[in-house]
């Protein structure tokens, strides 16, 4: 296993200091934010739903045990949660689990695309055999920089190895239906609402303050702090990747915030 | 031939003359005219007011169509009743009363209008802000208010003998007697404590509602209470009345024009401004809204010139 579990952390780094940002309950920009305190003004049929969110974790159905390590080490890159207290991980591969479990599809599929079972079967076999041929070890034994390189070469689109798989399926199309798994669930929790300052749940409450960009009664005022992503993280490495033209990303904004 | 010092001494006096013809008139419940005027070209305003908030709710009930309609109707009645004929002042009681009474209809349809929005009365502060404005229709009811005052105070040249003889008769248990006297000071003093209320109320969570983001905002929320208090000691004691009374009204009406003005500036400042003029007066700070607090102050004013009711 990754992360936490095997002692490893990849934090971000105060920029001033160069020291990690310790884990904390709740990181963003947002302290005190707390979508759950609204709970009061939903009805009770959203709040049963929110609550059963939080309260609780789906067991794996879906996976076996050694790919539900594998996806969770994927998932840990994907949507890094080291800055996160252990109590308050958002349970990622829990919840595309549940989804492969009960089968819960879009509806449609591309021709160039398996059902979406076979996609995770077929692609974490993928992952291993790009892990193998990178480093010669398993992915969840890479180092999180192997880990990270591994990754962005599906992203890429041009994976050193495992021809036969991604023969049968788009390379491009399986990353895209990853990482918009992992976002889905890990955006779905109260807790990253809090993260990022996201109202939640609307109705019946709803918003007053429609003009001028006023923040609601129970909103909070945004406190920033400057943070780079952690050195084992590829992810603030700049690529143009549209030539000259291209504008330059934003330090700070390719990490986990 | 009068030397230019003296004809300015007497310009003064006749200025001077007319104010305080004006201010015993007042005194004596002989403006009856002045008071239907008043109701009648107010209720333009307040008419306007409705009928563009009500056009924003799109008339989803056809009683919206009421206050818009009686507003017109106590416009030309308030004129009419102006001129001091006993049809006109006639016409304007019954147009007062049935306005009135639309008015608390009103009120009651948009205490509906609100525990009928998601949540209801389960939450509380955003269906006030968000839902129909719970006090806006007793507002509505202040021309009218003024109308039927107006309709009952004698005629400006009623003989003064008629004062004398209801001194001698039924004074003190006649409220019809003492309105056409002018004797209705804690009256309109307790109308006022209301009347700010309901103002002082609507300009709070409007306010709110835009996160008071400029300060001058609180002003009205923290002129009501003292108005409020004002008018209150009013009714038991003379000296308020007479000395503080017009004071804190003259505030008030300074405070109303001065957000008026705010208001005005606040849609024009709006995205396109006046070339959208129709549509930045619908969804920009209520235009009107101001001026129905500066009423307030109206009233109290009117309150402090009044005389009182006899004990």
């Amino acid at each position: 296993m990754n992360g936490a579990s095997t002692g490893r952390k990849s934090l971000p780094i105060d920029p001033n200091t160069h020291e990690p940002l310790p884990p904390v309950r709740q990181p963003g920009y947002y302290p005190g934010y707390g979508t759950l305190a609204q709970q009061t003004f939903w009805d009770a049929k959203t709040r049963s739903v929110i609550l059963h969110r939080v309260n609780h974790t789906p067991p794996i159905r879906f996976f076996d045990s050694e790919q539900a390590a594998l996806m969770k080490a994927v998932c840990d890159r994907i949507i890094p949660q080291d800055d996160r207290d252990p109590a308050y991980r958002i349970p990622i591969v829990n919840y595309i689990d549940e989804r492969l479990h009960e089968d819960k599809i879009d509806g449609f599929r591309y021709e160039n695309m398996p059902a979406d079972r076979d996609v995770y079967r077929l692609g974490l076999q993928a992952i291993d055999m790009l892990a193998q041929d990178r480093g010669g070890l398993r992915f969840v034994n890479l180092d999180a920089r192997r880990q990270d390189e591994v990754l962005k070469s599906i992203h890429d689109g041009n994976a050193p190895a495992a021809q036969e798989i991604w023969n049968h399926m788009s390379i491009q199309r399986f990353w895209k239906g990853l990482v918009s798994d992992c976002a889905s669930a890990y955006y779905s929790h109260p807790w990253a609402w809090d993260e990022i300052g996201f109202g939640g749940p609307a109705y019946p409450r709803g918003y007053m303050r429609l003009e001028g960009g006023e923040p609601e009664p129970w909103e909070v005022d945004e406190v920033r702090y400057e943070w780079q992503a952690p050195p084992d993280s590829l992810s603030d490495v700049y690529e143009p990747a549209g030539g000259d033209s291209e504008q330059k990303g934003h330090p700070g904004q390719g990490g986990t915030h | 031939m009068q030397s230019f010092a003296e004809q300015n001494r007497s310009a003064a006096a006749t200025v001077e003359g007319e104010f305080q013809a004006i201010y015993d008139d007042i005194r004596e419940g002989r403006f009856e005219r002045g008071l239907a005027l008043m109701a009648g070209l107010s209720s333009i305003l307040s008419g306007l007011e409705v009928g563009y908030e009500h056009y924003r709710a799109g008339y989803g009930n056809p009683i919206m169509y009421s206050p818009v309609l009686l507003s017109g109707v106590l416009t030309g009645v308030g004129i009419w009743a102006s001129f001091g004929g006993k049809a006109g002042r006639k016409a304007l009681r019954i147009t007062s009363a049935i306005t009135l009474l639309d008015s608390v209809t009103g009120f009651c349809f948009h205490i509906r209008g609100i525990q009928r929005k998601p949540g209801g009365w389960r939450i509380p502060i955003v269906n006030i802000v968000m839902g129909p404005p719970i006090f806006a229709p007793l507002l509505f009811g202040t021309s009218a208010y003024l109308g039927l005052l107006g309709s009952y105070m004698r005629r400006g040249d009623a003989p003064e003998s008629d004062n004398i003889a209801a001194r001698q008769g039924a004074i003190g248990t006649n409220w019809k007697q003492e309105l056409r006297e002018g004797r209705f000071q804690k009256h309109v003093a307790a109308v006022t404590v209301f009347w700010s209320f309901f103002s002082g109320f609507e300009a709070c969570y409007s306010h709110y509602k835009n996160n008071f983001k400029y300060k001058v905002q609180w002003t009205p929320v923290l002129l009501t209470p003292v108005l409020m208090a004002t008018a209150a000691a009013s009714i038991p004691s003379r000296t308020v009345a007479k000395k503080i009374l017009p004071a804190v009204s003259i505030v008030t009406i300074a405070n109303g024009s001065i957000g008026f003005y705010y208001h005005a500036r606040g849609i024009v400042r709006r995205p396109g401004g006046l070339k959208k003029w129709i549509y930045n007066v619908m969804y920009g700070p209520p235009i009107f809204a101001p001026l129905l607090f500066a009423a307030c102050g109206t009233l109290g004013l009117l309150a402090s010139i009044l005389r009182r009711e006899p004990k």
